[in-house]
């Protein structure tokens, strides 16, 4: 070979580049491909399944409307006596104050909220891509 | 069990719904570069199989959080790596500095004492002269051809970080390589 030259940076990127493709990775041992698989065989590792939260977001929107529905609906329906319209026959009539008045109902609600909204805040955490 | 997988996304599949005869192509297609990088950290060969081992373990475990983002190569090199610093932690504590320059590697890269004729060896034992990170960084770069994006990805670094490590990597290889192949290896240009 000629006497040692001088390379500018991007010959100097290939030679480095030619180096490392006819060198090649390192070679894994040989046995390497069935001691992984027997080490996921003896753990019993599951099917990878993605996680869901048990309530998804559209049945939260939904959820929330048809609440909000229903109280406006007794609201006015408190307030409108003797309308004697066809849908009172379907509507059973309650009176607001009697459900807000109640601490074991409203305890019960607010708890599974939570407990709904926790676990579906949790789940957009594990399912958002991972950052370092 | 399903079909023997032709192409990546097939495999990745197959994987998903519990298939390891799919996942057995993922591990035969890039357990060797895995190894590679489990070797440029913790420069000790069983450790490094143990290292490769429990990466595409995890890999398999945790292929519900592979979005399909980077490439799979990228995601597996990352967990290989941050599964070796902890290998590394564990054995040299918490506190070890990436950024040093490491002991002699236990894999046969003593300091030659004459000139080393065999190029793949030579290139070996300049990479084991380099910090664990800048080893790490130079082999994704040229082995697997990853961008600089995809070893930021990879190994958590900043780009600054990873063009840093490479131009610096480049110019200590080539110093390490003159002093040692018999043939001559040309030196880089002092701008």
């Amino acid at each position: 070979m000629d006497a040692p030259g001088r390379l500018n940076e991007r010959e100097a990127d290939r030679v480095l580049c030619d180096l490392f493709q006819e060198s090649g990775p390192l070679q894994a041992p040989d046995h390497i491909d069935e001691r992984i698989l027997a080490q996921l065989t003896a753990t019993m590792v599951q099917a990878p399944r993605k996680n869901e939260p048990l309530m998804p977001l559209w049945a939260w929107l939904i959820g929330i409307v048809a609440v909000v529905a229903v109280i406006v609906f007794a609201s006015s329906s408190n307030g409108a006596a003797g309308t004697g319209t066809e849908w009172d026959a379907w509507v059973p009539s309650f009176s607001i104050s009697s459900i807000v008045g109640s601490p074991w109902l409203m305890m019960s609600v607010i708890a599974g909220s939570v407990l709904l909204a926790l676990d579906t805040w949790l789940g957009q955490r594990q399912l958002a891509p991972r950052r370092h | 069990m399903g079909a023997k997988p032709v192409n990546e996304a097939e495999a990745i599949a197959g994987s998903r719904r519990g298939d390891h005869r799919a996942f057995a192509w993922l591990v035969k297609e890039y357990k060797h570069m895995a190894f590679t990088v489990a070797m440029r950290v913790v420069r000790h060969r069983e450790e490094a199989e143990e290292v490769t081992q429990d990466a595409f373990v995890k890999a398999y475990r945790n292929l519900a959080g592979y979005e399909g983002g980077s490439r799979f190569s990228t995601w597996l090199y990352s967990i290989t790596y941050r599964t070796a610093i902890s290998k590394l932690r564990a054995r040299r504590g918490p506190t070890i500095d990436l950024d040093a320059v490491p002991e002699p590697a236990a894999i046969g890269t003593e300091r030659p004492t004459t000139e080393i004729g065999d190029r793949s060896a030579a290139l070996e034992f300049a990479l084991s002269q380099l910090p664990v990170e800048d080893a790490t960084v130079v082999s994704l770069f040229y082995l697997h051809e990853q961008n600089i994006e995809e070893i930021v990805t990879a190994t958590g670094l900043t780009a600054s970080n990873v063009k840093v490590k490479l131009h610096r990597s480049r110019k200590k290889l080539f110093e390490i390589l003159q002093r040692h192949l018999k043939e001559e290896v040309w030196t880089l240009q002092e701008d």
